[in-house]
C-alpha cells in the first residue's frame, strides 16, 4: 500500500517537476515570474488532445507535437508580451504575463469550451502487477517521459554550448553578452525549452487525470511557483526534487489523512521546509551542478 | 589605419561629463595604456567601446566599422575582448567552462545539434573548443585548476582566468581593466610577462592601470585622462616628464 502510494506520488510529482523546471529556467535567465506558464501547460494539454481527436495520432506523436506547438506558443509570448516591455520596471513584465494568463484562458474557453474533457482511450490501460504493487501503462509512460526529459535537459544545460550560454546568462547577462553571447537568442531558447516541457506535462497530466479544462493551469502555476521556492530560486535540480516531494506529500496525505486537506498538507510541508531552509532545499547558489 | 579610433567621444551621467570629447587612436600590435586619477573616465571609456554604455557624442571605429549602437555580443564577434575591474567570472561554473564559454561566438552548434547528438558523445566542435580552452589555460598557467569552481580560485588566479576567458573570444583587441589591482609584487611580475606574451600573439592590448611601474615598463604609448578629458599622450618617458600629468596626480603616489 505504502509503496503503491509512493509510486503514485512520484508520477504526479514528476509532472509538477516538468512545469517547475520551466518556471525556474525562465526565472533564472530573466529574473521574471512567468505567470502565464501554467496556461502554456494548459494549452499543451489541449494541443495534445486535439492532435489525437483530429488527426488520430498515437500518444507519442501527440506528446511530441504538443511540445513543438507549445514551444512556438512560448516564444510568441516572449516576443509579444515580455521583450517589448522595459525591464527597468520590475512589475511591468510581471503584470504583462498576468495579462497573457487571462488572454490564454479566455481563448481556450472560446475555442475548446469551458467543460472538462478527457483523452479518448488511446492507450489501452494495462496493469502491470509488480509484487503487490500495480503500475498502469499510463503511469509508466508519465514517469518514463518525465525522467527522460529531465535527463535530456540536464545534459543539455550542463554539457552543451547553448546550455553553458544559458547558465552564463542566468548568472550575469551583461558579462555573458560581453563574451559574445546573444542574450536575446538565449531568452528565446529558454522560453522555447521551458514551454515545451510545460506542454509535455500538459499532455501527461491530461492522460493521467482525464480532466482537461481551460482552468487547469491556475493551480499548477501556483504549485510550481511554490516548488521553485522550495527547491531554491533558479535551481534546476531543486525544481526536480521539489516537484517530486510535493507529489509524494499530496498523495500520501490523501491516502492516510484527509483528501480535502490535500493542498493544506502539501503547502504546510513546504512552509516547514522554508522555515528551516529559507533559501530552499538547494540553497542560494543559482544552479544545479 | 588604426585598429581602434576614438573620435570626440562624450558620455555624461546626469549632467556630469564622465568623458568629454576624448579622441585617440590605438595602433595595431601595441600595448596602449590609459591612465588617470580615480573618476577620470577610464572604465566609462571601456564601457563605451564594448557596448555596455552608448556614447552620446562622437564615434568609435574598430577596423573601420563604426561601433555606435552595436550590441555588445556583435562587438565581441568583431574582435573586442575585455576583462573587468571587479572580477566577473561565472562563479558557479568550473574554470574550464568559463573559458569554453568565451568560445561561444566562434562556434555555432545550434539547438538541433545540441539535442540530437548521442548522449555522452562529444561533437567535433566541442572537442575543438575544449582543446582551445585547455591551450589558453596552459598559457595562463591555470591548467591544473581545470575542474575547480571559478569562485574557489585565489584572487590572482581569478584575474588570470578572466584574461584566459577574454582570449577565448579570439580578440584582435584586448581591453584590460586594472588587471594588477590587488596583486602582490610577484603576481604583477607574472602579469607583466603574460601581457607581453599576449601582445606577441598579435593581439593589441589596451590597459587601464594604476601601478605606474607596470605601466611604464610595458606600454608603448600612454594616454592620460583627467576629469573626462584627455590631457596628454606619448611614450612612457614623455608622460613621466609631463607637467600636466604630474599636477593631475599630485597628492597621489608616484
Amino acid at each position: 500500500m505504502f509503496l503503491q502510494q509512493m509510486i503514485n506520488g512520484l508520477m504526479l510529482g514528476s509532472a509538477y517537476s516538468l512545469i517547475a523546471i520551466g518556471y525556474t529556467l525562465i526565472f533564472g535567465v530573466l529574473s521574471l515570474l512567468h505567470f502565464a506558464h501554467g496556461e502554456v501547460f494548459m494549452m499543451g494539454a489541449f494541443f495534445g488532445l486535439y492532435l489525437v481527436l483530429l488527426f488520430k495520432v498515437n500518444v507519442y506523436v501527440a506528446l511530441f507535437g504538443s511540445m513543438v506547438i507549445t514551444a512556438i506558443l512560448g516564444i510568441l509570448v516572449e516576443r509579444v508580451a515580455v521583450r517589448p516591455i522595459s525591464k527597468e520596471f520590475h512589475l511591468a513584465p510581471l503584470l504583462s504575463t498576468v495579462g497573457v494568463t487571462i488572454i490564454l484562458q479566455d481563448a481556450a474557453t472560446k475555442i475548446f469550451g469551458g467543460e472538462q474533457v478527457g483523452f479518448p482511450e488511446t492507450i489501452k490501460i494495462v496493469n502491470y502487477p509488480i509484487g503487490n504493487v500495480t503500475v498502469t501503462s499510463v503511469q509508466m509512460l508519465i514517469l518514463a517521459t518525465s525522467l527522460f526529459l529531465m535527463l535530456v535537459l540536464h545534459l543539455f544545460v550542463n554539457r552543451t554550448r547553448l546550455g553553458t550560454a544559458m547558465r552564463a546568462a542566468a548568472e550575469s547577462g551583461r558579462t555573458a553578452s560581453l563574451l559574445g553571447v546573444n542574450i536575446n537568442g538565449v531568452v528565446i531558447l529558454t522560453f522555447g525549452v521551458a514551454s515545451a516541457l510545460a506542454g509535455a506535462a500538459g499532455v501527461l497530466v491530461g492522460l493521467a487525470f482525464n480532466a482537461i479544462s481551460p482552468f487547469m493551469g491556475v493551480e499548477m502555476a501556483l504549485k510550481s511557483f511554490a516548488i521553485m521556492l522550495l527547491g531554491g530560486l533558479g535551481n534546476i535540480t531543486g525544481a526536480m526534487v521539489g516537484g517530486l516531494i510535493l507529489g509524494i506529500v499530496e498523495v500520501l496525505s490523501v491516502a492516510y489523512l484527509a483528501s480535502s486537506y490535500r493542498d493544506a498538507f502539501a503547502f504546510g510541508v513546504m512552509v516547514m521546509i522554508l522555515i528551516f531552509r529559507p533559501s530552499g532545499l538547494f540553497g542560494a547558489k543559482l544552479h544545479g551542478d | 589605419m588604426a585598429l581602434l579610433e576614438i573620435n570626440e567621444v562624450t558620455k555624461s551621467f546626469g549632467g556630469f561629463n564622465a568623458l568629454y570629447r576624448v579622441s585617440f587612436a590605438v595602433e595595431e600590435r601595441r600595448i596602449h595604456a590609459v591612465i588617470g586619477p580615480n573618476g577620470a573616465g577610464k572604465t566609462t571609456l571601456f564601457n563605451c567601446v564594448t557596448g555596455m554604455l552608448d556614447n552620446e557624442g562622437g564615434t568609435i571605429k574598430f577596423e573601420g566599422h563604426v561601433l555606435n549602437g552595436m550590441k555588445p555580443h556583435k562587438r565581441t564577434e568583431l574582435g573586442i575582448g575585455r576583462t573587468f575591474q571587479n572580477i566577473r567570472l561565472f562563479g558557479s561554473m568550473t574554470v574550464l567552462e568559463n573559458v569554453m564559454l568565451g568560445r561561444h561566438c566562434r562556434t555555432n552548434a545550434g539547438i538541433l545539434k545540441s539535442f540530437l547528438r548521442p548522449p555522452f558523445c562529444e561533437l567535433a566542435e566541442e572537442r575543438a573548443t575544449r582543446e582551445a580552452a585547455l591551450e589558453l589555460l596552459e598559457f595562463m598557467e591555470l591548467a591544473e585548476k581545470l575542474h575547480l569552481r571559478a569562485s574557489a580560485l585565489p584572487y590572482g588566479q581569478q584575474r588570470r582566468l578572466e584574461i584566459a576567458r577574454a582570449l577565448a573570444t579570439k580578440p584582435k583587441l584586448l581591453l584590460l581593466d586594472e588587471p594588477a589591482a590587488g596583486m602582490n609584487q610577484n603576481e604583477i611580475i607574472d602579469l607583466d610577462r603574460h601581457i607581453k606574451e599576449v601582445c606577441d600573439r598579435g593581439i593589441t592590448v589596451v590597459l587601464i592601470e594604476h601601478h605606474m611601474s607596470l605601466v611604464m615598463e610595458i606600454s608603448d604609448i600612454v594616454t592620460v585622462l583627467n576629469f573626462g578629458e584627455k590631457i596628454a599622450e606619448g611614450k612612457p618617458s614623455e608622460i613621466r616628464e609631463n607637467r600636466q600629468v604630474i599636477e593631475a596626480y599630485l597628492g597621489e603616489e608616484e
